[in-house]
């Protein structure tokens, strides 16, 4: 076998290697770089899903809290009660739940400035 | 937001599948370009896997190459796409080792090396209990993933692109953005590491 066939050949067999090894790629991968096909095929899907995540992240939330005060009273019958108005506001609210556990510093950042005013 | 049409498209696309029109983004044949994206994905990961020696950059190396294709050349001819996106994928891996390299001399004058330099520590293990053959194949891999890694970059590109990808040496000097002379010169380097390496192995 010559140099250069023996060269060609080197090559050949580091390419069947390679084919093996995307081949052989694991389900976590491939379903990543589906993920990331995707992605760049509707970047307008990637940008609505992280536009409505907190608010939806709220609602879903705010939801289980409804039903875990229903279901907390279950001797009683079943219909809903009146909440306190600061758990209404919490669960309508348009703010995500982070500003609700950043409320201590809106509050005082609000002192601060009417004290300064 | 995708819709289906029945048109045909200005520059001569084919309206058969769906398209995609967003802000900032032109319309283009989302069906052919997901084909075409299907196609080179493993391959543009693995590249990237072998550049960097990590799973979770490589992803985002390919992400990135992905919708820089879709972005700015979606509406180039269909043909067009594989040296596009070659282009971009290899300058994304460029991009990565400069930032590496940078990375790494902070890091060293502050004192804090790489806690491991070998590549291959990085790679996810993929090994399961099996047969004997199995096992070595996997050695196989892991000492080619090693022996790519280890060239310097532009002969493992040089490399990868001449002898896996197929590209002829106009092309893969245009992928590199490099002279002609330049990917003959590191491809025939690279094949000469590499063989001084493997040869024994494969």
């Amino acid at each position: 076998m010559s140099k250069g066939d023996k060269q060609t050949s080197f090559v050949e067999r580091v390419r069947t290697a390679l084919d093996d090894s995307t081949d052989r790629l694991d389900r976590h991968t491939q379903t990543a770089l589906r993920a990331a096909r995707l992605r760049a095929l509707h970047p307008e899907r990637a940008a609505l899903r992280a536009r409505w995540w907190m608010p939806a992240s709220g609602v879903a939330l705010a939801s289980a809290v409804l039903v875990a005060v229903l279901l907390s009273h279950t001797n009683q019958p079943v219909a809903p009660r009146m909440l306190p108005g600061t758990d209404i506001e919490l669960l309508t609210s348009a703010h995500s739940l982070e500003f609700y556990n950043d409320l201590d510093f809106y509050q005082w950042l609000q002192e601060t400035e009417s004290d300064a005013g | 937001m995708g819709q289906l049409q029945n048109l045909t498209l200005p520059g001569g696309w084919s309206s058969g599948g769906m398209t995609s029109r967003v802000a900032g983004y032109d319309s283009y044949d989302s069906a052919a370009l997901d084909r075409f994206l299907a196609g080179v994905e493993r391959r543009a990961f693995r590249m990237a896997q072998i550049a960097t020696g990590n799973r979770e950059e490589a992803l985002d190396i390919v992400q990135d190459a992905m919708l820089q294709l879709a972005h700015r050349y979606g509406r180039r001819e269909e043909q067009e796409w594989g040296a596009l996106f070659q282009r971009i994928l290899q300058n994304r891996i460029r991009d990565w080792y400069r930032r590496s390299q940078v990375r790494s001399r902070v890091l060293a004058w502050f004192g804090a090396g790489r806690e491991d330099d070998d590549p291959i520590a990085e790679l996810p293990d993929e090994r399961t209990p099996g047969p004997e053959r199995e096992h070595a194949n996997e050695r196989l891999r892991e000492a080619l993933d090693a022996a790519l890694h280890a060239l310097p970059l532009r002969q493992q590109q040089a490399f990868l692109l001449r002898a896996w990808e197929g590209l002829d040496v106009a092309q893969t000097a245009s992928a590199m953005g490099v002279s002609e002379g330049s990917v003959k010169t590191h491809y025939s380097r690279a094949v000469h590491a590499l063989r001084g390496r493997l040869e024994g192995q494969l």
